[in-house]
């Protein structure tokens, strides 16, 4: 039964792996970058909604349209200010200008907030439910449930509206797109804006779960390009199949073994599969050159 | 030989070169007198009467540093492949030389050159099957990436062997120069110094080398060269793995320096970082873009790091910020601006 719980909470993780994963898959798949920021992003995000709950009281959860249309905002900045500039020219400058604002944006949340732990609670958050036994928590319960939610949402948008549908097509032919009178550009940045906003929904989904710190973005950046790599590019549901694979396996192995070799394996399993699979566990193999 | 006949650089709006270039000759007498003076005023450094252990230290910090940022423009500059955990293989360095030392009382020196094998070993590990698959670009970064990872974890959980977080102390043997270890400071200076030469001139003479120039090729156009003739994958692996050693050597300078090492500061992603920025600033595609590199940013972070010891993060959101300005309006490096110029471009080996 206790293995029963590690894996139940390992799926509140996978949920949360999966909404980053979900961020950066769309930057990756329609921007064709490799946004290293994306953790980073989640940390701003999280330190976000801890200053919305203590200094204004509002409940972590109440505070979901706050940080998504703030988190929506700056990535929409950071795209037009940074990205669109160095887009289509030196693949290195690309690569390095997510990871610097990565390292900015990391190393001013230590700057202000401290490297203490800070946490938000929510009353009915930490309440236990037994489901047959295996016992989880209330908020692991609603980041499940926000996390699939948020995941149908976002298919919906990208499959059934004017501009999801034309985001597809920039992806898929950018050329192509801007014949038809689509303002490539646009859904660039509008792309990027709302993988930072999936961000932003991650954070507020885990801050009653995990304790705010500056580094948290770096575990969940770090495996959210495995899950992207892991489950395919552009793959929606192979990414959170994998997402919840990860977390679950994670979790059990935390409590099985230590947590460093859990770590150090999931990355050592990720180069292995990254060689053998460069399109993802579900993906088809397609090899260029 | 395709290779020799093709442009050293991507940007086609430079002027052609002459196939065979003169390299540093070219620099003319001004120039060289120039160089002989500053490395003449490098080596005087330790001599100047009163002067404070703290300017020595910078000083060996920025040749470590360009010795660092020199070896990782082998793979990144001239290979194109952008490693973004190099610290995997400088603790690997670290971490094999103190390991023998402490355990078997082998000499640091010979510590090393395990150090470097081990490294080198590491490198074709991991290089071999990336090269193979046509693991390339972005995605060879975050295999690098990754790799640090890895390292960082399996020091800081292998804690029969490493100790973990706890780190390991070497033990000061009394001066003596078979162990590496030196009573007077200043001896590490020139130690330091002696390695990041001996480091320009394998980055200088591979640059002019056969294989300098079909690395250049292969990274410019990997099919074309393969096209040319060029064996793709055994370049790249030869230039990842002597990189690799390099920084490995590095480590274990590091180690006997300090005297202590831990897996935050040998297998850190922060030093990874740190070591591309120093290529990345001076300009990664020439042999001198690590040093230049160095020489403006490590006087820049220790200056910070004194002035803004109550506030951590500053510093790197500095550096982060350095980052990003220099990818957007400098996306070459400081030595990128001479590269159109036909003699400096021989000169820097852009």
């Amino acid at each position: 039964m206790q293995l029963a719980s590690a894996a139940a909470s390992g799926i509140a993780l996978g949920a949360i792996y999966a909404l980053v994963a979900a961020g950066l898959n769309l930057i990756f798949g329609v921007v064709k970058i490799i946004n290293f920021a994306q953790g980073a992003m989640l940390t701003v995000a999280l330190y976000g909604v801890y200053l919305l709950d203590t200094h204004l009281g509002i409940n972590p959860y109440l505070t979901l349209p706050v940080v998504v249309v703030a988190m929506g905002a700056l990535g929409y900045v950071v795209h037009i200010g940074l990205i669109d500039r160095v887009l289509g020219k030196e693949r290195a400058s690309q690569l390095l200008i997510t990871f610097g604002l990565a390292m900015a944006l990391k190393n001013a949340c230590l700057a202000v907030f401290g490297a203490d732990h800070l946490s938000v609670t929510v009353a009915f958050g930490s309440r236990v439910v037994d489901l047959g036994g295996v016992r989880v928590t209330v908020a692991s319960l609603i980041a499940l449930g926000g996390a699939a939610l948020t995941m149908a949402f976002l298919y919906g948008f990208l499959h059934r509206t004017r501009a999801g549908t034309a985001i597809r097509a920039v992806a898929q032919q950018p050329d192509s797109a801007r014949l038809a009178g689509i303002n490539a550009r646009q859904m660039y940045a509008l792309a990027f804006a709302i993988g930072t906003a999936l961000a932003g929904v991650a954070a507020v989904l885990m801050s009653p779960i995990y304790a705010i710190e500056p580094d948290i973005g770096d575990a969940f950046g770090v495996m959210a390009f495995i899950v992207v790599i892991l489950g395919g590019l552009g793959s929606v549901f192979g990414a959170a199949a994998t997402a919840l694979l990860i977390g679950v396996a994670q979790s059990v192995f935390a409590t099985m073994i230590n947590v460093q070799m859990s770590t150090a394996f999931v990355f050592l399993v990720f180069i292995v599969l990254m060689i053998v699979r460069p399109n993802g566990l579900f993906g088809r193999t397609t090899r260029v050159a | 030989m395709a290779a020799r006949t093709s442009l050293p650089a991507p940007d086609l709006a430079a002027p052609t070169v002459r196939l065979r270039s003169r390299g540093l000759v070219e620099a003319g007498p001004v120039a060289a007198g120039a160089a002989t003076l500053v490395l003449a005023a490098a080596v005087a450094v330790p001599f100047l009467p009163g002067i404070p252990f703290y300017y020595l230290q910078v000083g060996i910090l920025i040749f470590w540093y360009g010795m660092l940022g020199t070896g990782w423009t082998i793979a990144g500059g001239y290979g194109g492949m952008h490693s973004i955990g190099h610290a995997a293989f400088l603790g690997t360095g670290a971490y094999t030389s103190t390991l023998l030392a402490v355990h078997y009382h082998l000499s640091p020196w010979l510590g090393m050159l395990a150090g470097m094998g081990l490294a080198a070993a590491l490198a074709l590990l991991i290089g071999y099957p990336c090269f193979r698959f046509g693991i390339r670009g972005d995605y060879f970064a975050l295999v690098t990436v990754a790799l640090g990872e890895v390292m960082y974890q399996v020091a800081n959980g292998a804690t029969p062997l490493t100790k973990g977080a706890q780190g390991l102390a070497l033990p000061y043997t009394g001066a003596s120069a078979l162990d590496f270890q030196f009573s007077a400071r200043s001896t590490f200076y020139y130690v330091v110094m002696a390695m990041w030469l001996v480091t320009l001139g394998v980055a200088y003479r591979l640059r002019r080398s056969r294989l300098g120039f079909q690395l250049v090729a292969v990274r410019d156009d990997e099919i074309a060269a393969a096209r040319g003739g060029i064996h793709v994958s055994r370049r790249k692996l030869t230039a990842l793995a002597v990189s690799a050693a390099i920084a490995a050597a590095a480590g274990t300078f590091y180690a006997q320096f300090i005297l202590f090492i831990d897996p935050g500061s040998v297998f850190g992603i922060t030093l990874s970082v740190q070591i591309v920025l120093m290529a990345v600033l001076g300009g990664m595609n020439s042999y001198l873009g690590g040093t230049v590199g160095a020489l403006l940013l490590v006087p820049l972070s220790q200056y910070l790091s004194t002035r803004l010891a109550g506030h951590p993060g500053v510093d790197l959101v500095i550096y982060g910020l350095v980052l990003v300005a220099l990818m957007l309006y400098m996306p070459y490096g400081i030595l990128g601006l001479l590269r159109r110029a036909p003699r400096w471009r021989s000169v820097i080996g852009w």
